[in-house]
């Protein structure tokens, strides 16, 4: 090859057919469905704790997009159904993940609803669960000496609570919390929504 | 039968296809008419004209061209090198962490998520990418034999670049995210690194316009399209407000995989194509086959990034593209493995001589074995246990590690001397650095690829609770920590040995190598 | 080998190229093989022969002879329950989250959440006991359980025996109910299964004080608890009962006999004592 300017073309032209196929096409057809039925928007204080899980980088172990029966056991561990495109109608940016170091959080609204689990759970995950790798996050509480008005009190088994007063919730941990209470994927999902079938066609349910 | 979307992806595929042997067919054919007139044009007559091997020969010293090139390699490696080391403190903490959750839990900068945002961030942008950039620019005059043009723009660019980069990893290390894996640094930065690849493509241009041979030699094609490449992709993905959902997610894979498939690989993959002959001293095996690999490469590579979403909420007939792209990658791996290997393995001799040559072949090697991995990763019934796993952090780094960084390691042994007209002040620090990278990365991907391959065959069991699949997972966490240990130390010690090549005051003469 | 070396060492000037050799023939080969089969990927994947697994939605339980379902109204409190167990049920205690914040105010639980209300008072006490003594292995419940006291897990117990809340739990697993409906009444005498309802009682009330009711619990759970006999991670009963039902029910079962009883009317405490 010996010209620089149709190499560069043709290449430049073989990107935009592969940007047709795996940007535009996929594009107009998730575009073409709309929200999930009875899939709610987020509340503002549900996006705030959506953008901490976003900057904290929970995405990185959390997968948010369960697979069918037909391919792995997923919703037998009560992570939810199989996700379809228009479940994430409202998402942006999205965060469908690609690590399982911790489980799926598609339906942990629904699996685990409980603000003060989760806010134990945000705070030392091994006061619950002693074999987890998750962080603690202990820079989204705060110590205090009493709990005042309003506050939310963090419930710690002895070796992990403080000698003495309270670990109280900061906003951004409660909003955080919202969100991951919020996320319930139990609407019946449209049928035209698009989902990798591949893995369901003949599969033994 | 009704028309389906499988039967038309089916005759696009092949449609595609027969345009792709046509085209090689056409430039081959083409090409080897003209080729021995060209070599009667381009050479001397005192060279003879029979003799082949030494119509390839070319004086870079003598015709002097790396007066204006010198300038910007050397500031594109020490910055690469710079954060090579960054990035290896950040990507060791996060690995730590993994096993020793409660290490540096005080401060959300040092939070997993963003240490292992900022690890990835600095080392693929930061060193894999400047470090190809300065082989590029160290190569465009090798290549094309005639100065580097707008040589100050790389000097320009690198800054910008720089500064960029800078600017994302703290943005990242406060929070302030765009959330989506390898598109991380907020698109108000993100200018700033298309502006950058810009300004290296230019020189780039203008060099392969003026210069002096007509052939352009492969690694040229692959440096021409990757510069070409990056700046559309980069634009396209973060460009803001406009993806969502799991729309988003499709953009997402498909600038995650193209930026490793159409920018980092094709650079690799043309330094090692230059390394690899030029220190053996003996051609490549094919042309017909460097066009396949080139040509397959832009075709197949640039469709394969939806495999990260197979099962997930995203078209079925999308996800089949992928995978069957996925698949097709074999033909322009096995092209440039033929190329580059048959070289190498017809030429062992010259490995046992030069450390360089190790690390580039190696590295070209590791090419080999991650993209044929690759492959077969992205079929559903392998892809259904990887997915998910520290299984694909291992293949990951095997592709980024195992193949760029090592030919970047080779690519600086090998040209630091020239550069700066020293030799290296402590050649034994290379056989150390070495082994210390090649045992710790060996220790680093066997662990993932064991210990991730069973946490997903655990996942997949519904009788064994996921807490399993975590327990499982430690001692392989523990021994990938002591693997990127060995290789951090390695890191060290090459950026100390560059950076006293570098800095080096006292003028020696090459001689003192052979002493 | 020292010849070549030096060979090496003085051809700096080397300019790399390619030999004009041709394309190997077994590349052409493999090329070929490879095209066929991408092809016949697109051909035979076009469409889904079968539908997703799971959304056979929310509508399963309109099959079932069904009572009409409570009506949904404020929960029910437990009339004459203990205080202060109200005030773990609303509020926790220590280091034990409120029981109402994943079991719902009235004890009638969630998607993969256990259902209380109504359960046998003996049986709830157990459980509680074994979470903290760890022969039934969950690691949030355990937490909570060691927090009560032993007074407490039993007035625990009987402060949701005595509670009624309308059922949330509905069919979600795609399981076929007409089968479930065998498992659960009849059995499979080909697999050796008795019908749930034989121990655990008629329409899966419950039996006190060794078989809790089952009707109403939410699908989720059922499967996730038949998963877990299964494996013998979950070993509390008296023998090892369950674990060998839960041993001979295949997946496809599994789910069916779980969406069947999830969509069934839960217990019911005021009704009983009408």
């Amino acid at each position: 090859m010996n010209r620089v300017f149709p190499l560069a073309i043709l290449a430049l032209a073989i990107l935009a057919f592969a940007t047709l196929v795996l940007v535009v096409a996929p594009g107009l057809q998730v575009g073409a469905v709309g929200p999930t039925p009875g899939l709610q928007p987020y509340t503002a204080q549900q996006l705030r704790g959506r953008d901490q899980y976003v900057s904290l980088g929970c995405v990185y172990c959390h997968s948010q997009q369960p697979r069918s029966l037909a391919q792995a056991p997923d919703s037998d561990r009560g992570w939810g159904r199989a996700a379809v495109a228009s479940d994430y109608y409202y998402d942006r940016p999205h965060l469908l993940g690609t690590m399982r170091s911790g489980p799926d959080l598609f339906n942990i609204g629904a699996r685990l609803p409980s603000q003060g689990w989760q806010l134990t759970h945000l705070y030392q995950p091994r006061a619950i669960a002693p074999w987890s790798i998750m962080p603690a996050y202990p820079f989204l509480f705060v110590h205090k000496d009493k709990a005042e008005t309003g506050d939310v009190v963090v419930a710690l088994t002895q070796n992990y609570a403080p000698k003495s007063g309270v670990i109280v919730a900061r906003p951004e941990a409660l909003d955080l919390v919202a969100y991951l209470q919020g996320l319930k994927h139990d609407q019946p999902p449209p049928a035209s929504a698009p989902r990798d079938a591949g893995y369901d066609r003949g599969a033994e349910r | 039968m009704a028309l389906t979307i499988g039967s038309l992806l089916a005759l696009s595929f092949v449609i595609s296809l027969i345009a792709l042997l046509f085209l090689i067919w056409g430039i081959t054919g083409g090409q080897f008419d003209v080729d021995q007139r060209d070599a009667n044009i381009i050479f001397t007559a005192d060279d003879a004209v029979n003799h082949k091997d030494r119509d390839h020969r070319f004086d870079t010293e003598a015709a002097g061209i790396d007066e204006v090139s010198r300038g910007p390699v050397r500031v594109l490696i020490a910055s690469a090198i710079l954060w090579l080391v960054l990035g290896s403190i950040f990507g060791l903490i996060s690995s730590l962490k993994m096993h020793w959750p409660d290490l540096l839990d005080q401060w959300a900068p040092l939070t997993f998520g963003r240490l292992r945002t900022l690890h990835l961030n600095a080392v693929a942008y930061g060193w894999s990418s400047l470090g190809s950039l300065a082989a590029v620019m160290w190569l465009i005059p090798r290549i094309f034999h005639t100065p580097l043009r707008f040589p100050r723009l790389p000097l320009y660019g690198a800054v910008i670049w720089n500064a960029g980069l800078a600017a994302g990893l703290i943005a990242i290390a406060l929070g302030w995210t765009d959330g989506l894996e390898w598109l991380e640094i907020p698109w108000q930065i993100d200018g700033a690194l298309a502006v950058g690849g810009a300004l290296f493509a230019i020189p780039l241009i203008a060099s392969a316009l003026s210069r002096q041979v007509n052939h352009i030699y492969v690694s040229g094609w692959y440096f021409i399209a990757a510069l070409c490449w990056f700046p559309v992709l980069f634009i396209i993905a973060n460009f803001p407000y406009v993806h969502s959902g799991a729309e988003q997610a499709a953009v997402n894979w498909w600038f995650a995989h193209n930026v490793l498939g159409l920018w980092l690989t094709p650079l690799g993959v043309g330094i090692a194509y230059y390394f690899i002959p030029k220190i053996i001293g003996k051609p490549i095996y094919s042309y017909s086959l460097s066009l396949v690999g080139f040509w397959g490469l832009a075709l197949f590579y640039s469709q394969v990034g939806i495999h990260h979403l197979i099962g997930g909420p995203v078209p079925t007939w999308l996800v089949n593209v992928s995978i069957v792209h996925s698949v097709m990658m074999f033909l322009p791996v096995i092209a440039v493995a033929v190329n580059q290997h048959v070289t190498m393995v017809n030429n062992l001799w010259a490995l046992r001589d030069s450390y360089p040559l190790r690390f580039v072949w190696l590295g070209a090697l590791m090419y080999t074995a991650a993209s044929l991995q690759g492959s077969v990763e992205a079929l559903r019934s392998v892809n259904t246990i990887a997915h998910f796993t520290h299984y694909t952090v291992g293949h990951a780094h095997l592709g980024v590690y195992g193949f760029v960084a090592f030919v970047l390691f080779g690519f600086v042994y090998e040209v630091g001397p020239r550069l700066v007209g020293r030799p290296w002040p402590w050649p034994a620090l290379i056989p150390l650095h070495y082994w210390l990278v090649l045992v710790g990365f060996a220790i680093y991907f066997v662990a993932l690829t064991v210990g991730g391959w069973l946490q997903g065959k655990v996942m997949l069991d519904a009788l064994r609770p996921f807490a399993d699949s975590v327990t499982l997972l430690k001692p392989y966490l523990e021994a990938r920590s002591l693997g990127g240990t060995l290789m951090t130390l390695g890191h060290f010690i090459f950026a100390f040995h560059v950076a006293a090549l570098f800095m080096q005051r006292a003028p020696q003469t090459l001689a003192r190598t052979a002493a | 080998m020292n010849g070549q070396n030096g060979q090496h060492r003085s051809d700096e000037h080397f300019e790399p190229y390619e030999e004009e050799r041709g394309i190997p023939a077994p590349f052409y080969l493999g090329a070929f093989g490879l095209l066929l089969w991408g092809v016949s990927v697109f051909i035979m994947d076009r469409e889904p022969v079968m539908p997703l697994a799971s959304p056979n939605p929310t509508t399963g339980g309109q099959h079932l002879p069904s009572q009409p379902p409570r009506a949904l109204g404020q929960p029910m409190p437990a009339l004459a329950a203990d205080p202060a167990a109200l005030a773990i049920i609303a509020g926790g205690k220590g280091a034990a989250w409120a029981c109402s914040s994943c079991h719902g105010l009235a004890g009638e639980g969630a998607d993969a959440v256990p259902r209380l209300a109504g359960l046998s008072a003996a049986y709830i006490t157990k459980q509680l006991n074994d979470f903290a003594a760890g022969t039934r292995v969950n690691d949030s419940m355990r937490v909570v359980a060691l927090a009560l006291s032993p007074e407490e897990r039993t007035s625990l117990g009987a402060a949701y025996a005595a509670m009624a809340a309308p059922t949330v739990a509905h069919a979600m697993l795609g399981g076929d109910l007409k089968r479930g409906a065998q498992l659960a009444t009849a059995g499979d005498d080909a697999k050796g299964l008795a019908g749930c309802f034989t121990c655990h009682g008629d329409q899966g009330l419950g039996v006190d004080p060794d078989f809790p009711a089952l009707a109403g619990q939410p699908a989720a759970y059922l499967d996730q608890q038949l998963l877990f006999w299964t494996s013998g991670l979950r070993h509390n009963s008296p023998d090892t009962m369950m674990n060998d039902i839960a041993k001979a029910l295949s997946d496809a079962d599994r789910r069916a006999v779980s969406d069947y009883i999830a969509g069934l009317p839960p217990p019911d405490p005021h009704a009983i004592a009408e």
